[in-house]
């Protein structure tokens, strides 16, 4: 089932959950960055701000003898400027730069600019004034190198973060996996029951996410079993509530025929009767089809089939005093898995069967071998032409309960299906004297082994 | 032969009724259970299981369990086989569904009738069963019997000519709390039965069980 499920796949459960994970995981790492960036940009810009103030008051307080000389100072400027560096410079009342560092500009930096930072073309400049206002001195540092710098951070933690994603997802999938196996033991437990088995299903070790289900299929479960139990119940009810009358009206029937001392009356009496036999019949029949249908054929019990036929035989009390019903058995009868009071229908069926259309002369025998009951008559057979269509799949919608001999193959092979067991017929019978074909319906169990 | 009848649907217990006495049985009709809790001793009862104030095989476990051990045949409308098997544990000789022929219960009732020989006791062949005592006589002489042996002897007398399975006999040994864990208890216990009524009496059908024949 599982299988199944992997292959139709709509969708599934465990692969979202996996993407959102990772897309969540993937955003908060995202934003975590974003706010590290914030912060780091402006710690660093903190931490540079004050190191480049702290540059100038150094600067200021060097004393004016400490300057070379201008044109020593113009003559080194370099042409090329390196972009990371910390550049400086002092400049007097007049504007002249007095003294700048290696890759310092040789005009000033930002000319008139008052205190303070400012950025001025290209360069990020501090500015700061010397408290007699004579000198000033002008600190600046290429604007660019903060944004490289993190630039350089957010990258790593890009980088880091599309390092973690792969390791995330097989470990995603491997908690995941982990935690829907949970769900594993109740799948298997409902999976395997056998198919009358409709006791609820255990939920004491499921985690609590599938207990709601496992209630619901609990309930379904109960109701089924409801449903089964009242269409049984109806059953048992309507058997009782059917015959009981019945009974009355054909022992009152009986009486008349015995009693009527008048011919006309006795006929009009077993006319009644026979009537009546045939209502009988037709309420058994029902009875029975609602039996099947509740489904009683697919509960499971040992059932020993010599006692099972000694009891079925019972109701055929005149058959079984005239010896026109005999019980054989051939080998050590095995006890079956099934319903006795299904298999009991199903027996009742075949003997009534055979009985009735062997004719009056045929002798009725129930082989009992090993684990297969054989009910075979020695009357005139039927044409193996006709034998397939003795058993067609019944169901009261589609035939009336009134047909002939097929409607009850056709339950009792309803009822061996549901066992478990097969129905086989043959004609002729394979024990069948010359000249009496005979015709047989075995029950074979061996499959149910 | 006396008759206890035991059912509530008037026209069906009038006719049974009347068509036994026309065979020449003295009948008693009780519609309810309370009138048959205490009977005067019948040969035979034929017992209805729905009744109004409650279950026919609950008087007949009473009746069993008091010592009451005349035959006693079940008429009912409960017709499957697990039916049949509560009423065969419960202590009834024989089952009969409803609608049942008239005359197939008194097919039924005139085999118990004819090996009626006196209330309570039943001729089968060379053996005379006192139900109520449940003592075996042997062309007149009394045959000392275990309870083992006596209940099996009883089990196949409640349907002398009727095959028992062993499933059945033991089962009713059971009930008795009489069961043994051996296997071939039951053999024995045949052989001893063979030995103290003849030879005859009980018959081995391969496969199927025991017969009580007489």
């Amino acid at each position: 089932m599982a299988e199944d499920a992997a292959t139709v796949a709509t969708w599934s459960v465990q692969r979202r959950l996996r993407r959102q994970l990772l897309a969540l995981l993937s955003g908060c790492w995202l934003l975590a960055s974003a706010a590290a960036g914030w912060v780091l940009w402006h710690e660093t810009n903190r931490a540079l701000d004050s190191a480049m103030a702290e540059t100038a008051e150094h600067l200021l307080m060097l004393p004016v003898s400490a300057y070379p000389t201008h044109d020593a100072v113009h003559r080194q400027m370099p042409r090329n400027i390196p972009t990371d560096d910390l550049v400086y410079q002092l400049i007097d009342a007049q504007g002249l730069v007095q003294l700048r560092s290696q890759q310092a500009p040789l005009t000033a930096l930002a000319p008139g600019a008052p205190d303070g930072l400012r950025r001025q073309g290209g360069w990020r400049v501090l500015t700061q004034h010397s408290a007699d206002g004579q000198r000033l001195v002008q600190v600046a540092e290429p604007s660019g190198h903060r944004r490289t710098v993190l630039w350089t951070s957010g990258g790593w933690l890009l980088a880091v973060l599309l390092a973690l994603l792969p390791v995330a997802a097989l470990g995603m999938g491997w908690m995941l996996r982990q935690a829907f196996r949970s769900l594993e033991p109740a799948r298997r437990e409902l999976a395997s029951r056998a198919l009358h088995d409709l006791s609820p299903v255990h939920s004491d070790d499921a985690p609590a996410e599938l207990q709601p289900w496992l209630q619901t299929v609990n309930a379904l479960l109960a109701r089924v079993q409801a449903l089964v139990h009242s269409e049984r119940s109806f059953a048992a009810n309507t058997a009782h509530e059917l015959r009981t009358p019945l009974a009355a009206a054909m022992a009152q029937a009986q009486r008349l025929v015995a009693t009527s001392a008048d011919a006309q009356h006795r006929a009009a009496a077993q006319a009644l009767l026979r009537q009546l036999e045939r209502l009988t019949r037709l309420a058994t029949r029902l009875l029975q089809l609602a039996r099947i249908e509740s489904g009683v054929a697919l509960q499971r019990a040992p059932v020993d089939l010599v006692a099972l036929t000694l009891l079925v035989a019972d109701d055929f009390g005149e058959a079984q005093r005239s010896g026109r019903l005999q019980i054989q058995v051939h080998q050590q009868p095995l006890p079956v898995q099934g319903d006795i009071d299904a298999l009991g229908i199903a027996l009742r069926n075949l003997i009534d069967n055979a009985l009735k259309h062997g004719g009056d002369e045929a002798t009725v025998t129930v082989h009992i071998a090993g684990d297969s009951l054989r009910v075979a008559d020695d009357g005139p057979g039927v044409p193996p032409d006709q034998l397939g269509g003795l058993v067609r799949q019944f169901s009261r919608a589609s035939s009336g309960v009134t047909a002939g001999s097929g409607l009850g193959l056709a339950m009792v092979d309803t009822i061996a299906r549901q066992s478990g067991a097969r129905l086989l017929l043959q004609s002729p019978d394979a024990d069948a004297a010359p000249g009496r074909p005979g015709f047989s319906a075995t029950l074979d169990f061996s499959a149910t082994r | 032969m006396h008759l206890l009848l035991l059912e509530d649907d008037p026209d069906l217990g009038q006719a049974v009724a009347e068509h036994l006495r026309a065979q020449g049985h003295a009948v008693q009709w009780c519609r309810l259970l309370a009138e048959a809790a205490t009977p005067p001793p019948p040969d035979l009862a034929l017992l209805d299981l729905h009744l109004p104030d409650g279950d026919g095989l609950g008087l007949l476990r009473q009746w069993r369990a008091s010592g009451r051990h005349w035959p006693v045949i079940v008429l009912t409308a409960m017709d499957q086989v697990s039916d049949r098997i509560r009423g065969l544990q419960a202590g009834a000789d024989d089952y009969l569904v409803k609608p049942f022929d008239l005359d197939e219960l008194a097919a039924r009732v005139a085999a118990v009738a004819r090996r009626m020989v006196a209330p309570h006791r039943l001729a089968i062949g060379a053996l005379d069963l006192d139900l109520e005592r449940g003592t075996v006589q042997r062309d007149g002489q009394a045959q000392d019997l275990t309870s083992m042996e006596w209940t099996v002897l009883a089990c196949l007398a409640r349907r002398p000519g009727r095959i028992y399975s062993r499933g059945e006999i033991e089962e009713r040994l059971h009930e008795r709390g009489l069961a043994d864990a051996s296997s071939n208890s039951l053999e024995v216990i045949v052989s001893r039965l063979r030995k103290k009524l003849g030879a005859g009496c009980i018959s081995t059908h391969r496969g199927l069980g025991y017969r009580l024949d007489g």
